[in-house]
């Protein structure tokens, strides 16, 4: 079973990697869930995706959800993603909500 | 083309769906984005049937019609009558997070990305159209291209063939070699010094253009020689770097006639154990280089085809042409 949370903390990592595919983003969501118990300990949130292969709605619907539920003061980032990736996400809307840059630097 | 392509409808169906037709669009499609987008577009397509339609199976056709030069999808299941069509959710993808719904992402997308989409109920079965217009260069052109490498040296009576009967077959000639930086180089024949006009090199065929082609052929004489010339010891030759590139697409025929396999010497791994025939004159270099020697004429393994001598270059091409036309 694939893990996606790598850390948590005041930046708290996500590697997003392979295909995420309606079959797996259920599992990213289950995983994503306990974040926002913790999420006063949450300064931001990088979802890392240079090993992301493919995403769709279900995915990124996780993504909403945890910018949703951790709320405006954390920031939430994305990076490393490839052009056919970020194509999804400037299609939904969803890419002015996150910050996106090539490589995370604390 | 994928006709009718049966699957369970449940979400563990979706990750080989994807790749079976993921496989499928980039035979049609060259923009590694619009591949990602239809891909996405058949997934949310795939994920309504399997979420709503309470259908135990589904089936899926894509094809590439060519008048229209679009790609048509087709995704039937035996559920509930359902028209996602009529109830188009509003998406605006322009709102605050905070009131962003997570619903209907998926039609939005397929919606967006597809040119026309056709809903009906037929026979007890629900039937979703969804249609892409590609454009010139979203779409991967047919193979119609014949690449003939030449150098000084050449046999006349072999080049003069190739010169029109690739193109009296529909298919399309281009002659092609290392320019050193010139427009063009005038080269000249074996027998008669007969000049011979060469303006296209090789080395400027990227990945893409080389997918035009359907065969790439080391004639006779001496131009496998000559090109298997390389300045830096280091390195291969550039004649060997196109050709390792040519083997690694097992859809792009590789033609080796004659002294045309000195070429393969430096790059001797790509014909080891193919099964090949050689001039007389190149039996030692054939066992040096590992190739499983035939006796016979014109040899065909697979994606690679060769002839013993120049003096078989229209049988040989004859045979490339009907591999081609066969394909």
């Amino acid at each position: 079973m694939a893990t996606y949370v790598q850390e948590i903390g005041e930046v708290t990592k996500i590697n997003l990697h392979g295909h995420i595919d309606a079959s797996i983003a259920p599992a990213l969501m289950e995983e994503l869930k306990p974040l926002i118990e913790r999420k006063d300990e949450i300064k931001k949130l990088v979802f890392d995706a240079k090993d992301l292969e493919y995403i769709a709605s279900a995915g990124i619907r996780a993504v909403v959800f945890a910018k949703q539920k951790l709320g405006a003061n954390v920031e939430v980032y994305l990076i490393g993603a490839s052009e056919a990736i970020l194509d999804v996400f400037k299609m939904t809307g969803i890419d002015k909500f996150l910050t996106i840059k090539d490589s995370f630097e604390e | 083309m994928l006709k009718n392509l049966e699957s369970i409808a449940e979400r563990d169906s979706l990750p080989k769906l994807l790749e079976t037709l993921t496989n499928e669009i980039t035979q049609y499609v060259s923009d590694d984005k619009l591949i990602n987008r239809l891909k996405v577009c058949s997934e949310e397509i795939l994920v309504n049937i399997i979420d709503y339609s309470n259908s135990k199976k589904l089936w899926i056709s894509c094809e590439f019609l060519e008048a229209q030069k679009s790609l048509r999808f087709e995704f039937i299941d035996e559920g509930t009558p359902y028209n996602p069509l009529e109830e188009k959710p509003e998406v605006d993808i322009d709102a605050e997070i905070e009131s962003r719904g997570i619903g209907g992402l998926g039609i939005f997308l397929y919606t967006t990305i597809m040119d026309e989409l056709e809903y009906r109920f037929e026979n007890g079965r629900n039937h979703l159209i969804a249609i892409k217009k590609l454009s010139d260069v979203e779409m991967i052109k047919p193979r119609l291209k014949i690449g003939v490498l030449i150098e000084s040296d050449f046999y006349e009576p072999e080049i003069e063939f190739y010169s029109h009967c690739f193109n009296d077959a529909g298919l399309e000639v281009h002659f092609l070699t290392r320019l050193w930086g010139n427009p063009e180089l005038t080269f000249t024949g074996h027998e008669d010094r007969k000049p011979f006009k060469c303006s296209e090199s090789f080395e400027t065929i990227d990945q893409r253009q080389l997918k035009e082609f359907a065969a790439i052929i080391i004639p006779a004489g001496y131009t496998a020689d000559r090109l298997r010339y390389t300045e830096d010891v280091e390195k291969l030759p550039p004649a060997c770097e196109f050709l390792k590139r040519c083997f690694k697409d097992k859809k792009l025929i590789k033609g080796i006639i004659c002294h045309g396999a000195w070429l393969m010497s430096p790059i001797s791994e790509l014909v080891r154990n193919r099964k090949m025939v050689v001039h007389n004159n190149l039996l030692g270099d054939a066992k040096c280089m590992g190739i499983d020697y035939v006796n016979e004429d014109v040899v065909v393994d697979g994606d690679l085809v060769s002839a013993r001598t120049g003096g078989e270059h229209v049988k040989f091409a004859q045979k490339i042409i009907e591999l081609i036309q066969n394909r």
